[in-house]
Order: structure tokens, then sequence, then C-alpha cells
């Protein structure tokens, strides 16, 4: 699976490039975000905008990998589809992660 | 393999299908079928929460389902004017108490601390809230999981 990647501010913007993150990805999702908190990534955004479809496998890899960062760190999701945000919500994910209509609102909450 | 599209016009039925293989690579083509098959019958937000019901019951038959066959796994539309029938036959055995518990009660959190979150478990849940019915049923001999969505 392919993503972009910007530093934005001081914070690693991470967009998959997947239409669809379901079990088949979620570990490449699960390994890219782990990847770079173990770089010593503090706060990453991860930008859904390219995402028409997410399951709760990948919901797993964000799970996971919020884990591995602990509370010194911060995932926030930005630019949810309308079937992704209802996933979040759902779950109540949306109450785990920050959740944001922009990467820009994302770099706000983040950074300030 | 082919998918199998039939209108029944007498009765306004639609009966298709297709089987896939039992890889996680395999889930985006039954999506992509699954979306083709439903472009027209169900809105958006209904067509999404029929693709994630059929997703996560197939990501539950690969993984956990009888690995050693090397049977494909069979799904089967119906689509009526009353309801959307989604089935699936993955040669499991009848697995009458799997949706026990499965729902929104079941995605509840107690704590919002990220420690104490389990990174699986949700996946009968999101079906069973997507689907007005979850069952097993027996048809042509195999035990099929029905997932039936109400149109009205």
């Amino acid at each position: 699976m392919k993503f972009n990647e910007d530093q934005i501010e001081g914070v690693t913007v991470l967009r998959p490039m997947n239409a669809r993150l379901d079990a088949s990805a979620a570990p490449a999702l699960r390994e890219a975000l782990i990847g770079r908190i173990n770089k010593g990534e503090r706060s990453i955004i991860l930008d859904l905008g390219s995402v028409t479809f997410m399951d709760s496998s990948a919901l797993g890899a964000l799970i996971a990998a919020a884990k591995r960062l602990g509370p010194t760190g911060t995932i926030a999701v930005a630019e949810l589809a309308a079937p992704v945000a209802k996933l979040f919500s759902v779950t109540r994910m949306d109450r785990v992660f920050s959740v944001n209509a922009s990467v820009q609102d994302a770099i706000k909450a983040l950074v300030g | 393999m082919p998918s199998k599209l039939l209108w029944a016009d007498d009765r306004m039925t639609l009966h298709a299908n297709m089987m896939i293989g039992r890889d996680l690579s395999e889930l985006g083509r039954a999506a992509d079928q699954l979306r083709a098959w439903l472009a027209g019958v169900l809105d958006d937000e209904a067509a999404a929460g029929v693709e994630l019901a059929l997703v996560e019951a197939l990501t539950n038959s690969i993984r956990h389902g009888p690995t050693e066959s090397a049977q494909p796994i069979g799904i089967f539309l119906e689509v009526t004017d009353a309801e959307v029938v989604i089935e699936i036959a993955d040669g499991s055995p009848p697995m009458p108490t799997l949706f026990d518990g499965a729902g929104q009660q079941k995605l509840e959190l107690d704590s919002f601390d990220v420690e104490e979150l389990a990174e699986g478990g949700r996946g009968l849940s999101l079906i069973v809230l997507s689907m007005d019915e979850v069952s097993f049923v027996q048809t042509d001999g195999q035990v099929r999981l029905r997932m039936v969505l109400h149109r009205r």
C-alpha cells in the first residue's frame, strides 16, 4: 500500500493512497504508523481523504499504533468520508481519536 | 470466477452470485461486485452498510473458517422489493450462538484509555448493526450465513 507523507508544522501527515482500508490493507497501515512512531514521531495525522471504505481490521491497526505511541503522543484522523465517519462514531472511536474535518483543523488542534 | 446475474421479471427479483478465494486480497473484488449489484437498488448510505457487513463477514470466514478447505467462498444475493438478502457459504458448520451479545452494547466503551481497548472483536457487532436480520440457514445442503436488510 502506498502512502503520501508530509511534515507540516512538525506534524507527520500520512495519507494512505488506497481507497479501501480493509483486512488486507490493515497490516500495512499498522506497519506504516508504528514505523513512524518507532522513528520518534509523536504527532501523526492520518489523512483519510482518499479512503472510501474502512473496516474493523483497519480500526484495529489504528488502536495498535495508538497503544505503541502511548499517552505522550497523538494520532488524529482527518477528511473522513461519510461511511468512515460512521464507523468511527458507531465504534466510539471518535471518542478515542481526534477526528477532524480537514488536515488543517487537525494541525490546529495539535499545535494550536 | 464470474458472477451470475439474473432478473426474474415476473417477480421483480434479482439473483446474483459469485465465488471468491479464501484470501483477504479477494475482499476488494467482492465489495466492488456487491456495489455493482446494488447500484440503483439502495442509496449510498444503505449500500455502504451492506458492504461493511459483507466485508466483515468474509474477513471472519477467511480468518476463522475451515482452513483445510480449498473450496471457494460463495456469495449469494437476492433483491426483492422488500429486502436485500446476502448469504455466505464458507463450509463452516452452523454456529447459532456466534452473534450472541453482538450489537451496539458490545461496542460501547467503559474507558477511552487506548491501553484498555481491544484491537479486534468489533466485526460481528458491525454486521448486526448494519443489517436487520442475521442468522444461519441451510440451503442446497450448505450452511449459509444469511444477512437481510429491509428496504421499507
